[in-house]
């Protein structure tokens, strides 16, 4: 077993989130190969230059604990979007539901209406007092 | 030359070197150079970054094959050029007000 293959599979025991830990294992093993293909252009034997890279790479441990730490973020924020959805889907049932029972039928769509308004109308916001007043407008 | 840890700058040094679309030893590699060495962190430190930045949204990756060999290459969104303008204000902002006490005070 290599060195490369070693911190693979230490790496690939501790991280967690299966597919994406795939990807960026996968990642890793490439661009160990690319940095060991430089260590060796700049005259180093290949198991040397292999050492040059696993030891520059550092922890596997380390980039276990950040990656776990991000993974599990992303998971509660999923569930945390999930729970919502699923608690306004919850509530538009019930609301749906106890409509239907009481026999009321759910409100019409309004229509869009052109209003076309003349420029010399200046149209008054009607309030509740004005509604009750019965005295024209002036 | 000291070497210094980047945590701190992690995401704006990362936005800056994928204005070029790289792979994570390409990253790495830029970073080291272009800072003379003073940036020469553990390699594996990138990689949770560059995959939290692209679930953000503010970077993007794909795999590329080059003459049998493939790589995973990543290169800056939208989202994360706008990020990076907000980054690099702040620290230019930053790197003002220290200058500015600095030169005060000596």
């Amino acid at each position: 077993m290599t060195a490369t293959d070693q911190l693979l599979s230490e790496l690939a025991s501790t991280l967690d989130g299966s597919r994406n830990a795939r990807r960026l294992l996968d990642e890793i093993r490439e661009d160990i190969c690319d940095a060991v293909q430089a260590e060796r252009r700049r005259g180093l034997e290949t198991a040397a230059a292999e050492d040059v890279v696993i030891t520059r790479f550092g922890s596997p441990l380390e980039l276990a604990a950040s990656w776990n730490r991000d993974h599990a973020k992303r998971r509660r924020a999923v569930r945390r979007n999930v729970a919502l959805v699923l608690i306004a889907a919850a509530t538009a049932g019930t609301l749906g539901v106890t409509q239907y029972a009481s026999g009321k039928s759910p409100p019409a769509r309004t229509s869009c209406v052109d209003v076309r308004i003349s420029p010399r109308c200046h149209p008054v916001r009607r309030t509740p007092s004005m509604a009750t007043d019965a005295s024209p407008q002036r | 030359m000291a070497r210094e840890p980047f945590s701190g700058h992690l995401e704006l040094l990362l936005l800056s070197a994928l204005r070029t679309p790289r792979h994570g030893y390409g990253i790495i590699e830029h970073v080291r150079s272009t800072s003379g060495g003073r940036f020469d962190y553990p390699d594996g430190t990138v990689y949770p970054a560059l995959h939290r930045l692209e679930a953000e949204g503010l970077l993007r990756s794909r795999w590329n094959e080059v003459e049998g060999r493939r790589r995973r290459i990543y290169e800056i969104t939208a989202r994360g050029e706008k990020a990076l303008a907000s980054h690099r204000d702040e620290w230019t902002r930053f790197a003002h007000s220290v200058a500015a006490v600095i030169e005060q005070t000596s």
